[in-house]
């Protein structure tokens, strides 16, 4: 069902890395990106992969969540680790079978990227997607683009566009099931036939669909109107967010953690006789 | 030979962390020829039924049969079972889509894989039946009232000619005439067809007046089955599940306590009229 795909897959909680500032996080988890791409030897590998296992853990997710975070991945996960294996050509050639020549650099790029992608996924939806909900997370993105509104860029506009995409998302999913349901009771195959007549059948979706997306709209403004919304200037918030002296430690660590790892890429290691350098 | 429900059971989200048991092992018998009523709270499982009438649902458990076959046993039955089972959802003015209102009804048919001419007769037919006016018909379905596209989507599922008419809330979100116009012309095209009709509604009044037959869904199951008088006799038990006999019933319960005896219980407003004016001796009513 539709309805199973879950967006903005948030977890309530009192970890320390739910408490880390919306802003903060953003920033973190920016830092963490970009250290995940710099990083190129071994250790520093070992160690950005240490840090996020800390995050992890400190999140108090489960790893079922994670793992099953992690599945729609599998696919470019495997496809990226076997195009390495067998087609890096350099560094020493380990094993040969009639076409098939696989490198040790090959390995270690392998197992490089794929330590890269686990990362990447596991340190921004934990910092980002598990532990923040959509519209914290939107109001952080605010609180770090409101510089912007000083050379005339509607930042809270965006902000406000962004968060009623995300709070009608399961709204029109669910819409999007009914209809479909409603139409498969009047015969639409949505499954069969050849591609004019699929095309004409989601049709019969897409329409119902699109009307009800702007009579949402409609009805929405109506009642922002009637609740005296009138754009950002001089709105304040509910919750305001406080960027307290912890946030404040937790991107120096982060930052930390990007240096220890340029300076970490400085150290290399031969094992195996020179088979493999790390 | 009827819809029949034997321990059906349906659980949305299976194996999810938001597992809810809607149904749990019901039995229930929608019968030819006559309207059924179904009522219950919100929540009841009201909507789950009428989809797993037509096979839109599977049930978790149990046996949907429609006149004798299992419809979820062969998947190739299954649009059979759509033309069979006719559904109208809640609020289904909002699944029009075609570019004018005629289209739009003749939409179901044309799925059939009907012939030109069968079509356009089954789509008058409908129209008569619901009421639309000639010059609605070529108009786009978002140009025309809500009353009217409700009326037209209706028309879109009757025009299938199903064998069983299931309608999810028909009049929800009507005024009060248009939900007796639309309830009685429903009641006038199940005289006429002869099609087994089901209503779903929150409203005992509209139940009292056009069923023949009334289920009584409770929170755990189907409460009770049967005849107007058998579900309005223990208004105390409707009241518990937040449900209650129509006014005019509770007034008869009332003026009975009084003292004042009526010859036969009483449903609808029209009858007690009838009643209260030959008591008073004042002849049949119609004179005043």
């Amino acid at each position: 069902m539709i309805r199973d795909i879950t967006l903005g897959q948030y977890f309530p909680g009192n970890s320390l890395i739910h408490k880390i500032d919306a802003r903060a996080k953003i920033v973190i988890t920016l830092i963490l990106i970009v250290a995940v791409f710099v990083a190129s030897s071994g250790i520093s590998f070992a160690f950005l992969f240490a840090v996020s296992l800390v995050i992890f853990i400190m999140s108090g997710i489960s790893f079922k969540t994670l793992v099953k975070g992690l599945k729609p991945i599998v696919f470019i996960l495997i496809f990226t680790t076997i195009f390495q294996i067998f087609f890096t050509r350099t560094g020493n050639l380990l094993f040969e079978w009639y076409f098939i020549k696989i490198y040790s650099n090959g390995i270690i790029f392998a197992v490089k990227m794929f330590i890269r992608i686990i990362v990447l996924i596991t340190t921004t939806s934990v910092m980002l997607s598990y532990t923040t909900s959509p519209i914290v997370l939107t109001d952080g993105i605010e609180g770090l683009m409101m510089p912007l509104s000083k050379i005339g860029v509607p930042v809270h506009d965006f902000a406000l566009v962004m968060s009623i995409a995300l709070r009608f998302i399961p709204t029109l999913l669910e819409e999007t099931e009914k209809i479909m349901s409603a139409q498969k009771a009047r015969g639409t195959d949505f499954s069969t036939g050849s591609l004019m007549k699929r095309a004409r059948a989601l049709l019969a979706v897409f329409v119902p669909l699109l009307a009800s997306a702007v009579r949402h709209a409609f009805e929405l403004a109506d009642a922002m109107i009637c609740r005296g919304y009138r754009g950002g200037k001089g709105r304040t918030k509910l919750n305001r967010m406080k960027f307290r002296f912890s946030d404040f430690i937790w991107m120096l660590l982060i930052a930390a953690v990007l240096a220890g790892v340029i300076i970490l890429n400085r150290y290399t290691f031969t094992v195996f006789g020179g088979t493999f350098v790390l | 030979m009827p819809i029949i429900f034997e321990n059906v059971s349906y659980v949305y989200g299976q194996n999810t962390p938001f597992e809810h048991k809607a149904l749990d092992k019901i039995n229930l018998t929608v019968n030819e020829n006559e309207i059924t009523g179904l009522i219950g709270q919100t929540g009841c499982g009201k909507s789950t039924i009428a989809q797993l009438c037509n096979g839109l649902y599977k049930p978790t458990e149990g046996k949907v049969t429609v006149d004798g076959v299992d419809i979820n046993a062969d998947k190739k039955n299954k649009k059979e079972n759509f033309f069979k089972v006719g559904l109208v959802f809640q609020y289904p003015e909002y699944q029009l889509f075609e570019d004018t209102v005629e289209h739009d009804i003749a939409y179901g048919p044309k799925n059939m894989g009907l012939s030109e001419d069968e079509i356009k007769r089954r789509v008058t037919d409908a129209v008569r039946f619901v009421g639309l006016r000639d010059d609605e018909m070529q108009k786009s379905p978002f140009d025309i009232s809500g009353g009217q596209r409700r009326r037209a989507a209706i028309a879109g599922i009757i025009a299938m000619e199903p064998k069983y008419l299931i309608l999810d809330e028909p009049a929800a979100g009507l005024d009060p005439q248009g939900r007796d116009d639309i309830l009685s012309k429903l009641k006038k095209y199940q005289r006429e067809k002869g099609t087994a009709v089901v209503i779903i509604s929150h409203s005992m009044e509209d139940m009292a007046k056009y069923c023949d037959r009334i289920i009584v869904l409770s929170q755990t199951g189907v409460y009770k089955c049967g005849t107007k008088a058998e579900i309005f006799e223990d208004p105390a038990a409707l009241r518990d599940m937040g449900l209650s006999v129509p006014q005019i019933t509770k007034m008869v319960y009332c003026a009975k306590e009084l003292g004042v005896k009526f010859d036969r219980p009483l449903y609808t407003v029209d009858a007690a009229f009838e009643d209260i004016m030959k008591m008073l001796g004042g002849g049949d009513g119609s004179d005043t």
